[in-house]
């Protein structure tokens, strides 16, 4: 395949994913409602079955195909330099998210792998309890099972590690975006003296969104505990 | 008598394009801080030369900047820390007394160095010869407004002239990539109602870039900020797309 469809294709299917991620944030989002309104967003999107699967299966495909094409990339642009420079360039210009793309790209992929086990499949295949002991207003100590939301909120709440592992993870996805999103309009051949200088901005308006909107959920059962837990089951 | 300065060079030596090269270290001692760059270099060549030495191989021909024959790699980077500047138009002022300069060859898969400073660019020509070129009518010269060209495209094409070749971009870009010199070849042509004739000119030199084993842009803009003639990254924006349009058309035709 010819260099630039190679990178119209990883560019194609980056866009793509960004657009993943915010379908992903809404859902995301109804964890800020509860155990009930999380539950039903969830219950909502297995009972999509058969027809998820096919969704699951395009979605699966983008990431193999982002993933093949960059590394190629990545491989091919390794090997255009066999001996490098001895000097460092002092004027440089490069961004340090450009520069850093395979390396938050591969980041971001373990993270996915973390992220399939003990989200993605933790419910549906382990069929894992989301057990979760809350302090009543009234003084009782209750347990019960809260489904995903249980899962996740004690992912969140009851290990610092996992949370600030999370946090790490959203700002490297963030910054990734943040050099991605424009590299790719520039490479589907989107320049214009006014506009490009505002989509650069806006790129990296995306990766702080897709931060701070993913991280803040993390944070805000973290920190304000808002269903009084006072420990996780599992 | 104008100030002069001391450097130590560190300059890459290679005898031939097999024999492994290595830095060696000189003592540029009361260089005059009017001199060029290339002209520091030539008084070291004639110390070399004075103690029966291998003087150091660089290239250059027309020392004002338009030929795009010269450029080294001065700390990392072409053409030295000037800005919009060749390697033949920076001079000494630009150096502090006691600078260690160390100095390499354009670094890529696609430039093989022929010996010491010198490596062989041929592979920008062949890209050209691919497609970097238009179909003209013989004959006598044509009135000049029998084709009319905006002036917005003719300014843009024009800017895109300016390319000297000197392949600086590739040695700036983290990947050996040379697709700004491709893509101002791209618009210095295409923008014209003369270049559109063929319309498999941008496929045909992207095929034979990839050939000679230039790395893929990452949209890193080094090529932009070493280009000594100072080359829009929207040349290769104008590349990209008119490939796509290429293929489209292409695919249609077939
Ligand atoms: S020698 Fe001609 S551009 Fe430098």
């Amino acid at each position: 395949m010819q260099s630039i469809c190679k990178k119209q294709l990883l560019g194609l299917t980056g866009l793509l994913l960004v657009g993943f991620l915010g379908g992903h944030l809404g859902g995301n989002l109804f964890l800020f409602g509860g155990a009930d309104s999380f539950n039903g967003y969830a219950q909502h999107l297995a009972n999509l079955r058969p027809g998820l699967l096919l969704i699951e299966g395009a979605l699966g495909l983008l990431f193999i195909t982002h993933i093949i094409t960059a590394l190629n990339v990545w491989f091919e642009n390794q090997a255009a330099r066999p001996i490098k420079y001895i000097a460092t360039n002092q004027n440089s210009e490069q961004s340090l998210a450009s520069k850093t793309m395979p390396y938050t790209g591969l980041f971001i992929l373990l993270y996915l792998i973390w992220h399939l086990f003990n989200y993605t499949y933790a419910f549906g295949i382990n069929h894992q309890p989301g057990l979760l002991t809350i302090k009543l207003p009234n003084g009782t100590v209750e347990t019960k099972d809260f489904g995903l939301y249980g899962i996740v909120y004690a992912s969140f709440k009851f290990s610092i590690l996992n949370t600030l592992f999370y946090v790490i993870a959203m700002c490297v996805i963030g910054f990734h975006i943040s050099h991605g999103f424009a590299s790719a309009l520039q490479t589907f051949g989107f320049s214009h003296k006014k506009y490009t200088p505002i989509v650069e901005k806006l790129s990296k308006l995306i990766g702080l969104i897709v931060a701070v909107a993913f991280s803040s959920i993390a944070l805000y059962i973290l920190i304000f505990n808002p269903i009084n837990a006072i420990s996780g089951g599992n | 008598m104008s100030k002069t300065i001391n450097l130590t060079l560190k300059v890459w030596r290679q005898a031939g394009a097999d024999t492994p090269g290595k830095l060696e270290t000189y003592n540029a001692t009361n260089i005059d801080v009017e001199m060029s760059f290339l002209e520091m270099l030539d008084v070291i060549n004639e110390e070399i030369a004075l103690d029966d030495g291998d003087p150091i191989a660089f290239d250059n021909d027309c020392r004002e900047g338009i030929c795009g024959t010269c450029g080294v790699v001065v700390n990392g980077s072409p053409h030295g820390p000037q800005k919009s500047t060749t390697l033949c138009q920076l001079h000494m002022r630009k150096f502090n007394d006691g600078d260690t300069l160390i100095i390499e060859p354009w670094r890529a898969k696609a430039f093989p160095v022929i010996k010491d400073l010198v490596v062989d660019r041929s592979a920008l020509d062949r890209i050209s010869q691919a497609g970097g070129y238009t179909g003209v009518k013989t004959g006598q010269a044509p009135e000049a407004h029998t084709i009319a060209v905006p002036k917005a495209d003719s300014d843009k094409a024009m800017d895109a002239a300016a390319c000297i070749g000197c392949g600086a971009c590739v040695a700036a870009c983290p990947n050996a990539s040379a697709m700004l010199y491709v893509g101002a070849k791209v618009s210095h042509l295409g923008l014209l109602p003369q270049g559109k004739l063929d319309c498999d000119r941008v496929i045909n030199m992207v095929n034979q870039m990839d050939a000679e084993g230039f790395g893929n842009c990452t949209n890193t803009y080094e090529c932009e900020a070493t280009c000594p003639k100072d080359i829009n990254v929207s040349n290769i924006a104008r590349m990209n797309r008119t490939h796509l349009v290429e293929k489209i058309i292409q695919r249609k035709n077939s």
